[in-house]
């Protein structure tokens, strides 16, 4: 699938999701394009959890369909196409015994060192990669899970309320590492966040979700639109600010 | 000190012992991390009821045991997995289930010999030909099993979400690790007994995290403590006449503590 001769990373057609009589997604379609960095915002219960679920086959569509380089998100998935972070990998307290190449390693499910290697030297954690991750700050375990996500050379890389729980400095080199991984590696990026300033300054495009796709943009469009954003999204910008902040 | 070598029948507790300890702890690294450690237990109840049904029908003590295991292992993983029913709760039903079953069946075979208290602690003398055989061959069916497939039980034992993203067959990868906790579990019920099946399986492995390693050393950590405890237990066992699998636990907790001292004094 090609469009102005680039390729569609992310095909998202006619897409609704219901939970228990409750429309969590109504009819959503939208177009990601290789390389392209997207910023996926929206208020809680606004469906961006869910949207993430189906885009990596943890939860089965039920309308509409989703394309992963052209494939359902389960055969994307089996081909190590889907590179994951989740929000609470930051957050919580990993019960399990293991060093940080351990868990890089534990992303590809064929052994391949070189690609094992070049995952730890492109985010920065080969220098400790004998460490035990409980050791981590908040900012270099989410630094090793994204080394862990990109083990696989997924050609996506989706991540999850990423800078919950970071200090300020980890979330500066968070995002530069991921403007590399963008740049260098022409990864598709897409990120989900509340914080709309921060995704702003960095992203190519923002999708905003709120059961429906309340509107997608350019960077460019967003500096001068991002009030009106704001307001569709969350009613007011002071409601928006508050909303951010409960969350930290 | 080397006498009791002299007896065929503690060659083959050590021998059994010896294997168990080392297949014991490989599994019970997942279970552990999975936060799954409650179904060692839980299959061990249901194997003494097993074990009573073999009696009264005059069947192999460890297949019958074995057979009956595997399936609630295989059942309870897939109620799990639907989430039909809770974790735990559904272990629970199993766990007291089993038990009920065999004292029923236990109390319906009156007559009949079942060493009930070498079945429940562990008895060194009872290890036979036949179960050493089973020990020793579905012991190393574990062994192979576990380092084909290492690196994916690993990987849901870090985190099961993101081994399903990443790919991996994480339900059938889940009945494995079930249906080798069934195997353990029957086969170690000789040494260790019923009641300290568990203990095996998840003692030394929370022993050896307490050195924060990684997760093969780890594993390796745990092997070592569980082959110590399980030959000083033995020893002491005969020795001082002890049930073998209290004497055994008793031992692995002992190191924990040990384990956990040092590990907070650092």
């Amino acid at each position: 699938m090609q469009i102005n001769g680039k390729n569609i990373a992310i095909k998202v057609e006619a897409l609704s999701f219901n939970y228990q009589n409750n429309v969590v997604l109504d009819n959503i379609s939208f177009e990601i394009m290789e390389g392209e960095y997207v910023g996926l915002i929206g208020p809680n219960g606004g469906g961006k959890t869910t949207l993430l679920k189906l885009m990596t086959g943890l939860t089965s569509t039920q309308k509409g369909k989703i394309l992963i380089n052209g494939l359902s998100p389960e055969k994307a998935r089996r081909k190590g196409k889907i590179g994951y972070v989740p929000q609470r990998i930051v957050q919580t307290n990993i019960q399990c015994p293991a060093t940080v190449e351990e868990v890089v390693t534990s992303g590809r499910i064929s052994t391949d060192l070189k690609a094992i290697e070049t995952a730890m030297l492109d985010t920065d954690v080969e220098k400790f990669r004998h460490r035990s991750i409980e050791d981590l700050s908040g900012g270099e375990k989410q630094r090793v899970f994204i080394a862990r996500a990109m083990a696989s050379d997924p050609s996506i890389l989706i991540l999850d309320e990423p800078t919950t729980g970071v200090d300020i400095q980890a979330t500066k080199n968070f995002y530069s590492l991921l403007k590399d991984l963008n740049q260098w590696h022409k990864m598709t990026i897409i990120i989900v966040s509340h914080d709309i300033e921060a995704v702003a300054k960095e992203v190519d495009s923002i999708l905003c979700l709120n059961k429906q796709l309340v509107s997608t943009c350019k960077h460019e469009d967003m500096k001068h639109n991002s009030a009106e954003i704001l307001k569709a999204l969350y009613g007011s910008d002071k409601n928006f600010i508050h909303h951010h902040h409960h969350n930290v | 000190m080397f006498e009791i070598f002299h007896y065929d029948f503690m060659v083959r507790a050590f021998t059994a012992g010896f294997a168990i300890a080392i297949i014991a702890p490989l599994v019970g690294i997942f279970l552990v991390t999975r936060r799954y450690s409650f179904m060692a237990d839980t299959l061990a109840h249901v194997s003494l009821a097993g074990v009573a049904a073999a009696f009264l029908l005059g069947l192999q003590p460890v297949l019958t045991a074995l057979a009956l295991s595997i399936t609630t292992a295989l059942t309870v993983e897939k109620l799990r997995s639907s989430g039909k029913v809770l974790g735990e709760a559904g272990l629970a039903i199993f766990l007291s289930g089993g038990l009920a079953l065999a004292s029923v069946l236990i109390s319906a075979s009156h007559g009949i010999n079942l060493n009930l208290s070498s079945v429940l602690f562990g008895s060194i003398a009872t290890v036979t030909t036949t179960d050493l055989w089973l020990i020793l061959s579905l012991g190393l069916v574990v062994v192979l099993t576990i380092s084909l497939i290492y690196r994916q039980l690993f990987a849901i034992s870090l985190d099961e979400e993101l081994a399903i993203v990443s790919g991996l067959p994480v339900r059938r990868l889940n009945q494995i690790l079930v249906v080798l906790t069934a195997v353990i579990v029957s086969l170690s019920m000789r040494i260790v007994g019923i009641l300290l099946v568990g203990a095996l399986m998840v003692i030394p492995v929370m022993a050896a995290m307490q050195f924060k390693k990684s997760f093969l050393k780890t594993m390796i950590i745990s092997v070592i403590i569980s082959i110590f405890s399980v030959i000083s237990g033995l020893f002491l066992a005969y020795y001082l006449g002890w049930a073998s699998g209290g004497t055994i636990t008793l031992i692995s907790i002992l190191i924990f503590f040990f384990a956990s001292i040092l590990s907070l004094r650092r």
